[in-house]
């Protein structure tokens, strides 16, 4: 067997966001395509079940309703805690479940702690995404030439605009042009709409908008502070096709509103990948294989074209290897998510002693996330947080500015679900209320949690994070999953600069706060932060300490570029080194700006396949 | 302790009245479940303790009794305190540390009195319409 033999025209390794969506692409234009996945598959009962789980799980973390598969593990952010040198963390090389179970499934060297988690199954980490569907601002393509700073991407925001339009319709975002439009720069093609109307903003949403129109307006660095709702893709009201005049319908539901976007929408309002893995296996013209993890990447040592992906397989989630194999195609793309992908090349090093498409040297590095800092306190007024989705509206128009020559750029997204993600609410609110020394039972409680609990609210804010060759991923050494395939050992920093969009949203957060009438909870306090039992992850940064979590925007690992000395692939996403490998994935951002990543990404999984077709079809 | 005695303690407790916490027509069995976590759970002593304190109580119903009675009274406590926060979140901590513990089921999760002191739904369990939370909810 080898590639001329077969009868895929594309293997894809991944069946997540990035994998799914060429597949299906590939899958309409005719291609016969092949999806190899690492995780579990899909079945009708996915969504029942995994909601029975969340339902019980004491932490109703992103990876709660997914249970963990140790021949194709995920991190859990239950295990992200700072790295301290002088007390290592226990690993067991001989026993994988026993070491992944106890540390997580990352090894993290530090000096940071990576904060942020994926899912690998069927769909990917599309199953706990929030649904935010906010484009790049146009200088986030240029940030080296506008400010400085990092590199600048090897397309600009014209180029993806219309792959914008489409990505936008391939996932079914509810939005308005007018949310968005001039904001930074943001334009759309003339006459354009979302496929559906905006999601209605909620009571938080509304005294924010109110509180920020009073005079004098708040401005930051040069920006006044305005709120705007977000594009997401959640169900909303449909509108009619700017083009067609069609009515949009996508066959599901409109959001329930059941503030559990994260970790799982329960009625699939919120779009996700399976929804397009199912639409291209439809298509007739491509097959998955389940419980297949892609370990080794062969190449053509004459023409250096990729040859073949060996794999491994399993049957339970704990049961080790069960089959292995090599699966063939005329073209390859690598979707298996900025961490895996970046791996799976590493250790693809038999050839190549630096693995396969890294002759730049940049594979694995450059690891970014949104490190975000998030502030939590109470408004004057009852604001009813835990009903509408996790977020609708956040404030886009401080992301870009000069301040950019100084300081990282950050958005704030407006969260509905009170203390929840920094404080555990509702429980830890109640058990606040019943402490050791006294607390309050019957009506009492009753009026106490009605009167803290409505009030509770949350601002995160998406820190930029710089790409730095330190921040970077490899395959470990020593330690394995239970497949055998070693774990990812990350490497973690923030730059200075990023630090300082830290220091930055501490001061704006005063500002908001005094403009809201609220009152700050946040914990400040370095004591606090690094107590051992606060669960919190930190930083130290001129004479203050940070607290931060992930954003679950894991990119910049294999990178695009106009260069193959300092770049994986071209802005097709085809590997330099390789003339039929794409690698696609938020892994390809050069730097990672403040938006959620996940439009993007598609916008340029839907480019890299009309690349790919074009190629093959000339 | 008997299912009666149960509820009526959780009404004192709570603060809901025992018609809501065990309705005449219930579906659900929220109560049954509770009772069922509490007498599996909690050790028989100190069950036995909460039973009697809470039968020597002239009026349930006064809010000052039940404090010193229960609520305030280092014998039942801290059991007290494990019915409320079953009542309010469907978890059973094993004692006052709201770390340890385990959500009784999916039923207990979603029945959780919490949600509804706040006028809001369980996370993953709304059974509201479509732009609902674009108003504050009725509060009466």
């Amino acid at each position: 067997m080898s590639n001329s033999d077969t009868k895929y025209d594309v293997v894809i390794v991944g069946g997540g966001w990035a994998g799914a969506t060429m597949a299906k692409k590939l899958g309409v234009a005719g291609k016969k395509v092949l999806v190899v996945e690492a995780g579990v598959g899909l079945s009708s009962s996915d969504r029942e079940t995994y909601m029975e789980t969340f339902f019980t799980a004491m932490a109703k973390v992103p990876s709660s309703p997914y249970e963990q598969n140790y021949n194709a593990p995920r991190p859990s952010v239950l295990d992200i805690k700072n790295i301290d040198p002088a007390d290592p963390v226990v690993e067991y090389p001989e026993n994988p479940i026993k070491s992944i179970k106890d540390n997580g499934y990352f090894v993290e060297n530090g000096p940071l702690p990576f904060a942020s988690t994926n899912e690998r199954l069927a769909g990917g980490t599309s199953w706990h995404w929030l649904g935010t569907c906010l484009r790049l601002v146009p200088n986030d393509f240029k940030l080296k030439t506008k400010y400085k700073v990092g590199v600048d991407w090897p397309i600009d925001y014209d180029t993806l605009s219309p792959y914008y339009d489409e990505a936008e319709y391939f996932i079914g975002v509810a939005g308005a042009v007018d949310q968005q439009n001039g904001n930074h720069g943001i334009t759309y093609t003339e006459g354009y709409n979302y496929p559906m109307k905006p999601i209605p903003n909620t009571v938080l949403d509304q005294a924010f908008i109110k509180a920020l129109a009073v005079e004098p307006l708040l401005e930051i660095d040069g920006n006044v502070v305005e709120v705007a709702g977000t594009p997401a893709g959640r169900n909303g009201a449909s509108n009619k096709h700017w083009k067609t005049g069609e009515i949009y319908d996508n066959g599901r539901r409109e959001c329930q509103g059941n503030t559990n976007c994260t970790p799982i929408c329960p009625i699939q309002a919120k779009y996700d990948a399976t929804i397009t893995l199912k639409e291209a296996l439809d298509t007739g013209n491509v097959d998955i294989m389940y419980k297949t993890v892609a370990c080794d990447i062969l190449m053509d040592e004459t023409t250096k074209e990729i040859n073949g992906i060996k794999y491994k397989q399993y049957e339970t989630r704990k049961g080790g290897q069960t089959g292995e194999g090599t699966v063939y195609g005329k073209k390859y793309v690598v979707a298996a998510h900025a961490i895996e992908s970046a791996k799976l090349f590493l250790m693809s090093n038999s050839q190549l002693p630096n693995g396969i498409a890294n002759s730049s040297g940049q594979m694995g590095k450059n690891l970014m996330d949104h490190p975000m800092t998030v502030s939590w306190g109470l408004m004057p007024e009852a604001t009813y947080p835990f009903r509408g989705p996790l977020s609708t509206s956040g404030i886009e128009s401080v992301k870009d500015g000069d301040y950019r020559n100084e300081r990282a750029a950050y958005r704030i997204e407006i969260g509905n679900e009170g203390w929840n993600w920094t404080m555990g609410a509702p429980y830890s609110t109640v058990n606040s209320f019943l402490n050791d020394d006294g607390g309050v039972f019957g009506k009492e409680l009753i009026s106490t949690i009605e009167d803290q609990m409505t009030r509770q609210f949350r601002i995160g804010f998406l820190i930029e994070q710089t790409p730095e060759e330190s921040s970077c991923i490899i395959p470990s050494a020593t330690l394995t999953d239970n497949l055998g395939i070693p774990r990812p050992e990350i490497n973690y920093d923030f730059s200075e600069y990023t630090m300082k969009g830290f220091q930055a949203s501490r001061v704006a957060t005063k500002q908001i706060f005094e403009k809201l009438g609220a009152k700050d909870h946040s914990v400040t306090d370095a004591k606090k932060i690094k107590d051992p039992n606060s669960g919190f992850v930190w930083f130290d940064f001129e004479g203050e300490t940070y607290s931060f979590y992930g954003a679950g925007h894991i990119m910049g690992t294999h990178r695009m570029g106009d260069a193959k000395e300092t770049s994986v692939t071209n802005s097709d996403l085809k590997s330099w080194d390789h003339d039929n490998l794409y690698i696609v994935g938020c892994g390809s951002f050069p730097t990672g700006a403040t938006s959620n990543p996940t439009l993007t990404l598609v916008a340029l999984a839907l480019r890299a396949a009309d690349a790919m077709i074009a190629e093959m079809d000339a | 302790m008997t299912l009666e005695t149960f509820v009526a303690l959780s009404a004192s407790l709570t603060g809901y009245p025992a018609s809501k916490l065990k309705p005449e027509l219930d579906t659900q069995k929220v109560a049954e479940l509770f009772y069922d976590t509490l007498i599996e759970q909690a050790g028989p002593k100190p069950l036995a303790t909460l039973n009697d304190a809470f039968l020597a109580i002239a009026d349930p119903t006064d809010h000052e009794l039940i404090k010193i009675g229960i609520f305030d009274n280092p014998e039942t406590m801290t059991l007290a305190k494990i019915i409320i926060r079953m009542w309010y979140t469907g978890v059973w901590y094993y004692c006052n540390d709201p770390q340890d513990g385990f959500v009784v089921s999916s039923k207990g999760y979603i029945n959780g009195l919490v949600w509804g002191t706040m006028f809001a739904h369980p996370m993953g369990y709304s059974v509201s319409h479509f732009g609902y939370w674009n108003e504050a909810p009725s509060t009466t």
